[in-house]
């Protein structure tokens, strides 16, 4: 088992930097942004962060507006930034900077992007103005090699600056500050694209693995009953529990990735904003890792 | 508006991850096939019970008959698509000679190229779609795509190879190494100046010299991305949207309907799948429950009743978005799908209400 704690909310509290992956739709940006508010509730200066190169949507306005800030890590910004700080060069920068090669340079040459948002989540874990950095990284592939990358140009540079530069962050993600979680659904398609995906990030790096989040469970209903039942409930009753015997199965595929489970129940939100609302509640209350067939909902 | 199946040839099934394309894609080629016309399935990745109905034993491209036991005349064919070793296999499409591809593949930088340029399974797909667009063996052709909350990634994947290997940039590298760059406006001098002091001679120079690797090879690039737009915006051409009934996928299916128009792409249908019934009538039901027990009974009724309720909330929405677009709502199966049977079942529901 990994070094991480049952208990959720204390994990979170205890790191600096989070992260969330998992195959696309199953609902990682909302669990990052109800994670968020947990931990800001919980008394944490949080900052959210999404890279601009793959998140569509930016979290909600009333997020901010309740104390977590936000990042958009867009590339060129983030080298402008990064470039200034460490090569004082301010006064040429107008000018390099429309330039339209530059930016197909920066944007094109491999690993160069993810690296460049590495160093600025780096930046913001070591900038001392809040305690947590949550990044809502992009689905499973990309991922990959946002980590990769890093790794790669490590590589590619044996000394020197960019060197130096890529070792320190390298050192972060290692870190135990810095924890990936894996999101999924009790389905067969996510909980087999998340052990892929966690057999392919520790073949990159040696990470901090935290939680794997199962998200959007059937609550549990104990329609158990002494006797014969009207055959509209019967039926109704058979759906169910076919549907959370299924449901078990993949909590039990789930078991191979060897990683605390969180069960996250389905929620009847109409809004997105009920949902992270119910989702931060849920995710603050102490947690344990949960038996395959429900234990803590 | 309605959709007119026997017109259209190729049937493009989008949307994002875990909203139902690939049954959905699977259903439409049962439809169509026991139509009578000769359909092929291509799909991306099936889930492992969707592959067994489908009769996808090995993991190939191979397109292999699925027998239809309920229409034993039918002809529907299926695919997987492979994007294992895709760019490689591009490579030695593209390249003009065998050094070229022997160069190319043994780079230090290529691998970290093609993970940066990222999404495989996109330009895998369009590839593919090019590929059968031509068969004449097919009077109908499906093909799922992988999962894209982003339209464009999709569709431009064979641009953003072009791009990346655009002929001005790689001219630059070429500069860069070395070679007199007067030709150059003094803004790109300043940006190359500095990207040497940052990174150093010896990744400019591995980097001009994949591209010069490289060079020439744009031109298949930019011939596939025309055709890919060519073919998605042609009559024969349907683009379906896939969805599901909340705020997330709705906003989702809106910047994704528009991101197409900009390219005269347009969405000819839309699948709201999983939709959640309404439990009818359970209170009569429930009053006939011992009353200790019924607290439960209610609890669960009213639970499914609220997602019910949400759900025709984001239908309804969708609908006033899309109109006149043909909107085919899906309900949510109560047990999951296992079968063949389960996707004849869904496809008779898919044709009735196009």
């Amino acid at each position: 088992m990994p070094d991480v704690s049952t208990a959720y909310l204390d994990d979170c509290l205890r790191r600096k930097v989070l992260f969330f992956t998992g195959k696309g739709g199953v609902g990682k940006s909302t669990l990052a942004w109800a994670t968020a508010l947990a931990c800001q509730r919980a008394g944490a200066r949080v900052v959210l962060a999404s890279w601009a190169a793959f998140t569509e949507t930016a979290p909600p306005e009333w997020i901010m507006g309740n104390g977590v800030a936000w990042e958009r890590l867009d590339t060129l910004t983030c080298f402008k930034e990064y470039v200034v700080k460490h090569f004082k060069v301010e006064p040429l920068f107008n000018l390099v900077f429309d330039n339209r090669i530059f930016k197909s340079f920066v944007l094109a040459a491999p690993g160069l992007a993810e690296t460049i948002v590495a160093g600025k989540i780096w930046d913001l874990v070591n900038a001392r103005t809040q305690d947590l950095v949550i990044v809502d990284l992009p689905a499973s592939g990309h991922a990959v090699s946002f980590f990769d990358s890093t790794v790669g140009v490590q590589k590619i540079f044996p000394v020197g600056f960019v060197h130096d530069q890529t070792s320190k962050i390298l050192e972060l993600w290692k870190s135990k500050e810095c924890r990936i979680d894996l999101v999924g659904l009790p389905e067969e398609m996510p909980i087999t694209e998340s052990l892929e995906l966690k057999d392919k990030l520790l073949k990159v790096l040696k990470m901090n693995l935290g939680f794997f989040l199962i998200n959007r469970c059937l609550p549990e209903f104990n329609l158990s009953q002494p006797g014969t039942v009207p055959p509209e409930l019967e039926l109704a009753r058979r759906q169910y529990e076919t549907r959370r015997a299924e449901e078990a199965g993949f909590l039990e595929l789930a078991r191979k990735a060897e990683l605390p489970l969180l069960t996250i129940p389905q929620f009847a939100e109409k809004t997105l904003e009920g949902l992270i609302l119910q989702l931060r509640d849920h995710l603050s209350h102490p947690q344990s890792d949960t038996s395959p067939l429900g234990g803590t909902r | 508006m309605t959709l007119d199946l026997e017109k259209q040839r190729l049937f493009v099934v989008c949307g994002a991850g875990g909203v139902g394309k690939t049954t959905l894609a699977a259903s439409l080629g049962i439809a169509l096939a026991e139509k009578g016309h000769r359909t092929l399935v291509l799909t991306v990745d099936p889930a492992r019970r969707l592959a067994q109905a489908l009769g996808f034993t090995h993991f190939n491209e191979d397109v292999h008959p699925i027998p239809l036991p309920f229409a034993p005349h039918a002809c529907l064919f299926g695919s997987m698509l492979d994007s294992s070793r895709y760019f490689d296999r591009l490579m030695e499409k593209f390249a003009k000679s065998e050094e070229q591809k022997q160069k190319i593949l043994a780079h230090p930088l290529y691998r970290l190229t093609m993970n940066h340029l990222g999404g495989t399974q996109e330009y895998a797909a369009m590839e593919r779609l090019l590929e059968f667009a031509e068969d004449q063996r097919f009077d109908k052709i499906i093909i799922d795509t992988p999962p894209t909350a982003n339209a464009m990634d999709l569709f431009t994947a064979p641009r953003r190879m072009a791009e990346f290997m655009d002929g001005q940039v790689v001219r630059w590298f070429r500069g860069s190494s070395g070679g007199p760059f007067s030709i150059f406006k003094q803004g790109t001098k300043l940006a190359m100046k500095l990207l040497q002091k940052i990174f150093g001679g010896g990744f400019f120079d591995q980097l001009a010299e994949l591209l010069a690797n490289i060079d020439g090879m744009e031109a298949g690039f930019i011939d596939r991305h025309q055709k890919v737009m060519s073919l998605l915006s042609d009559d024969k051409t349907s683009v379906f949207l896939v969805s599901l009934p909340n705020e997330t996928r709705f906003g989702e299916s809106v910047g994704f309907s528009t991101a197409l128009r900009e390219f005269h792409i347009s969405v000819r249908a839309i699948f709201l799948n999983q939709l959640e019934p309404r439990p009818q009538n359970m209170e009569k039901e429930i009053a006939r429950l011992p009353a200790e027990t019924r607290g439960e009974w209610q609890k669960f009724f009213a639970h499914r009743d609220q997602i019910a309720v949400a759900n025709q909330f984001w239908e309804q929405r969708f609908k006033d978005r899309f109109a006149p677009l043909p909107l085919i709502s899906v309900p949510r199966q109560p047990t999951p799908m296992s079968g063949l049977d389960d996707l004849r079942e869904l496809s008779k529901r898919l044709t009735a209400s196009l």
